[in-house]
């Protein structure tokens, strides 16, 4: 009975506080959030600008992404500032009628807003609760659980900065209080620090090494003039002071990345941000695709040069994006799937077009396009939709290793791939005897000498790969999947080599071996992390199977096709 | 008049180790290697790595049903013979032959080594709490049941070898009989063991057994799991016997004593960034501090150390799990790698040079 009195009492003082916060609501303002989204905040780990954060949270809870940096920090700077508005933001997207009926929501609606989801969930906690429980929780499960989540980490930035907001009185209007001015017995201040010892997401206040949100920097009661500022800041916005507002937020921002004591932290924070404005490597898809149709284009100079430029202009927006994630993350680019299939596929577009230069073939330049394309595909489809700049584990959290067993099996993979490709384009012209550069017997040769420099990337890397094992976990090999998938694309390439030299194998079959290589590294180096066991686990993955099995079988069917053809025109004569 | 020996005839003579070089041998051997890593990979899926290690890659006969297959130890055996065979037949030490024997000998060296690791590699891990002093490690998944008699090891099994029902022979005419064997178990709150699923992981089961012990007059049926802090003891007007299930432990010649631990974090979380542990090593007649941190191990006396990870105790207190090997062959991968990259290097550069 006690229990519920005071379950009473809280939810009087909850709509009581809500009443409290009766701020103007967010309109069409003129603010400017420049200085503001470049502030910095710790999130899973990694100091990044504001308007970075705004936008992943804008995406949890829309379902959206935000139309661009300012609108995020708009909407976030409302969150925090404005709480009692943005709460009743009809902002949650619910998609999937089953949460709907599960949770009891009014039905044909697409948004709802906080305070309706978060009554829903409240009715609901048992149903939460269990389903907190599954191992492996359906699809509509997880669509709960989700926008649980994503109802709890809006909530938390909400309410983070409710420790320096005026709690305005609708009786005391010109006297606003804050919650440093209530007693310690005050009902509402107990309530507030009972929320405010949960609230650990918005890390804005660094001191050391560590970043803390400004509800653990009340609690603990040191005092800090970042909080002060943070202050000011949130009473220009909420008295719709826009040249003061930008003069606080400023001050703030570089105040917090003065204290953060990181000399190269704004230049990063600028750089992040430089980063996902320019978008760079789905532009340089897009002059990938433009170049790689222009190679195809007749024969003239002038369409030549073109395709030139498009794809360089595709590389250096690649490498542009790549370097920008290299100054973000202080580390070489290679440490998650999605990082390495970038990697892998600039240096193989590279690969081809310097020699579609250094040949004078425009050939290559279709192969850099085609290379280009293909891997921007493959990593669009490892993209996670959560921030794709992560922290390492303790154990990759090396450059050394990064830059040596990293790269060299990176750029083995990149061979591979050139290899394989330029296998493909040697045995289709050959199976249609087309007149064509790639038909000739010197490019026949040349596919061998690829496939050489592959081998010493891979099995260098290979190698590499175990002596960094030895040096962190005291074994050189393991049978762990990845190092056997490294292995197999090793074999894979010494027998087609041996058997080359012992003439088990004819000219064609060494090429179709090539050609083949293609899936023998996508076996390697993807589906090996679809298995999700090892110690490789920083490289698990899931929901690509389907993509990954059709580009297997596609391939396959490809090839078949080739030699159907090849036999057919007797351009094979040889036996496999 | 002899016709003088051309370098035709020269490469042509005949050698006993003909046969083993084959090209047939590793057309075939190549192959089958690669289909016995893929179905081994995939196996580990369903039977863990441990497991699928032993079956695909450390057996010399991979069992499929009743049918008898050359098992990754085997395919690695006859790697080495017609590798080893055509090395001292063929090698070649000028150019363009050098990178192809460089390669060829750091895979000799390679599967040596391997070889040599195989035979007396020792590995397990020591869990370090501040101030605690080890001079043991722990084997990862020998596990051992022992009889001690006033202090005395009198029996010792590996748990793998035990069966239902065996029967132990103790001195004195006493004996043990095992009733179950759980290689994972849990006991429950009325003091059974309770069987339950076992993990793909090997080394996070916790075995158990169940026993009968007639020591003299004395009869008593026992329980113990090898992580169960107190192990069965039964005393008697013969003596106190202690019966245990335990981690094989290899004993150390000089101790490790832990005096920090530091975890940096990654702000904000609790994923970490880093681990480094300082101890001092103790000697017969000195001490003298020493750390390991990630990718950072400590070499001494054969052994070395490496930080695993950092365990979180039921009492909040953090202690340091050291992985601890001891591998006379550990240099053998380092030369294997060097030779590998120089011929490989020489190799493709051989190509590209005798093309010119």
């Amino acid at each position: 009975m006690r229990g519920r009195v005071v379950m009473l009492k809280n939810k009087c003082i909850l709509v009581a506080l809500m009443m409290l916060w009766c701020f103007p609501s967010f309109a069409e303002d003129h603010f400017d959030y420049d200085a503001f989204g470049r502030l910095p905040i710790a999130h899973e780990g990694r100091i990044k600008p504001l308007s970075r954060y705004a936008q992943l949270l804008f995406k949890q809870v829309t379902g959206n992404d935000a139309s661009d940096d300012t609108q995020a920090t708009a909407w976030l700077a409302m969150t925090v500032f404005d709480p009692s508005s943005a709460e009743n933001l009809a902002q949650f997207h619910v998609a999937n009628p089953q949460v709907i009926y599960a949770l009891g929501l009014q039905e044909g609606v697409e948004y709802y807003d906080f305070d309706t989801v978060h009554q829903a969930f409240l009715k609901h906690k048992k149903l939460i609760a269990s389903l907190q429980q599954i191992e492996k929780p359906t699809r509509d499960e997880q669509d709960v659980l989700a926008l649980y989540e994503h109802a709890s980490i809006f909530e938390q930035t909400k309410d983070a900065l409710t420790s320096v907001l005026p709690l305005r009185a609708k009786n005391d209007a010109k006297t606003p209080l804050t919650f440093s001015d209530l007693k310690q017995n005050d009902p509402l201040r107990i309530l507030l620090s009972e929320k405010g010892k949960t609230n650990r997401l918005f890390r804005v206040i660094p001191q050391g090494s560590e970043w803390f949100t400004p509800w653990e920097k009340i609690t603990d009661g040191s005092s800090d003039d970042l909080m002060s500022e943070w202050k000011k800041t949130a009473k220009a916005y909420i008295e719709q002071d826009t040249d003061r507002w930008s003069n606080e937020s400023a001050r703030l921002t570089a105040l917090t990345i003065k204290n953060s004591r990181d000399d190269t932290l704004a230049f990063r924070l600028d750089m992040e941000r430089f980063y996902h404005a320019i978008d760079p490597f789905f532009y340089s898809f897009v002059f990938y695709l433009v170049g790689l149709a222009a190679s195809f284009a007749p024969k003239r100079k002038i369409v030549s040069l073109t395709a030139y430029g498009l794809l360089g202009t595709g590389i250096v927006l690649q490498t542009i994006g790549i370097v920008a994630r290299m100054i973000i993350l202080q580390r070489p680019p290679v440490s998650t799937l999605y990082e390495s299939v970038l990697c892998v596929g600039l240096m193989a577009t590279i690969l081809f077009y310097m020699f579609a230069y250094r040949q004078n073939r425009t050939a290559f330049l279709s192969l850099s396009g085609v290379s280009g394309v293909l891997f921007y595909g493959i990593a669009l489809s490892l993209q996670e939709s959560r921030d794709d700049l992560k922290v390492l584990e303790a154990v990759l959290n090396t450059r050394f290793w990064l830059a040596t067993h990293v790269m060299a099996i990176s750029t083995g993979y990149a061979l591979c791939a050139l290899t394989s490709l330029s296998a493909h384009a040697h045995l289709a012209t050959k199976s249609f005897k087309a007149r064509h550069y790639f038909a000739t017997v010197e490019f026949g040769r040349r596919l061998y000498q690829f496939s050489v420099w592959a081998l010493l990337f891979v099995a260098g890397g290979t190698l590499l790969g175990g002596v960094w094992a030895d040096q962190s976990w005291g074994r050189f090999w393991g049978w762990d999947p990845k190092e056997n998938g490294a292995l197999l694309i090793v074999l894979w390439l010494t027998w087609l080599l041996h058997a080359k030299f012992s003439k088990h194998l004819s000219l064609i079959g060494f090429h179709f071996g090539l050609a083949f290589l293609g899936i023998i590294v996508g076996l390697s180096w993807l589906g090996v992390n679809l298995l999700g066991v090892g110690l490789h686990s920083y490289g698990f993955t899931s929901g690509m199977a389907t993509g990954f099995t059709a580009f297997c079988v596609g391939d396959i069917v490809l090839l078949g096709f080739i030699w159907m053809k090849g036999r057919k025109n007797g351009a094979f004569t040889a036996t496999l | 008049m002899a016709k003088p020996k051309t370098r035709t005839t020269k490469a042509k003579s005949k050698s006993w180790l003909d046969p083993l070089i084959n090209p047939v041998i590793l057309f075939y051997l190549l192959p089958y290697m690669m289909l016995l890593l893929v179905a081994g990979t995939v196996a580990q899926k369903h039977v863990g790595l441990f497991t699928a290690t032993k079956l695909f890659f450390s057996s010399f006969i991979l069992w499929i049903g009743w049918l008898p297959l050359p098992g990754g130890a085997a395919a690695l055996a006859v790697l080495f013979v017609n590798l080893t065979a055509y090395f001292i037949v063929k090698s070649q030490w000028k150019m363009p032959g050098l990178g192809s024997t460089l390669t060829h000998l750091g895979v000799i060296v390679l599967l040596l080594g391997g070889l040599v690791t195989l035979v007396n590699k020792q590995e397990g891990f020591i869990i370090l709490r501040h101030g605690q002093q080890a001079y043991a490690f722990y084997d990862y998944d020998t596990r051992h049941f022992t009889v001690e008699e006033n202090g005395k090891s009198i029996y010792q099994e590996n748990f793998d070898t035990l069966k239902q029902n065996q029967s132990i022979a103790l001195p004195g005419g006493n004996s043990i009989t095992i009733r179950d064997i759980y290689p994972n178990s849990m006991i429950t709150e009325d003091g059974n063991l309770k069987q339950i699923d076992a993990r793909l992981e090997e080394e996070t089961n916790q075995a158990g057994i169940v026993f009968d012990v007639v020591i003299g007059n004395k009869k008593k049926r026992f329980l113990t799991t090898e992580f169960l802090q107190d192990q069965p003891i039964l005393t008697t007007p013969i003596g106190r016997y202690q019966f245990s299930l335990r981690r094989l432990s290899r004993d150390l010649p000089f101790g490790l004593r832990m005096s920090a631990l530091r975890q940096d974090r990654y702000p904000g979380t609790d994923m970490a960034k880093a681990y480094e542990t300082q101890f001092d090593v103790i000697e017969k007649d000195h001490e003298w501090p020493a750390h390991t941190a990630m990718n950072d191990p400590l070499r001494y006396q054969g052994y070395t150390f490496y930080q695993a990870s950092v365990l979180t105790l039921p009492n909040g207190e953090q202690a340091s799990v050291l992985n601890a090997v001891k591998d006379i062959g550990w240099l053998f991968p380092y030369a294997a790698t060097t030779l590998i990259s120089i011929g490989l290097f020489l190799n493709a550069w051989a190509r590209r040079h005798a093309k010119k």
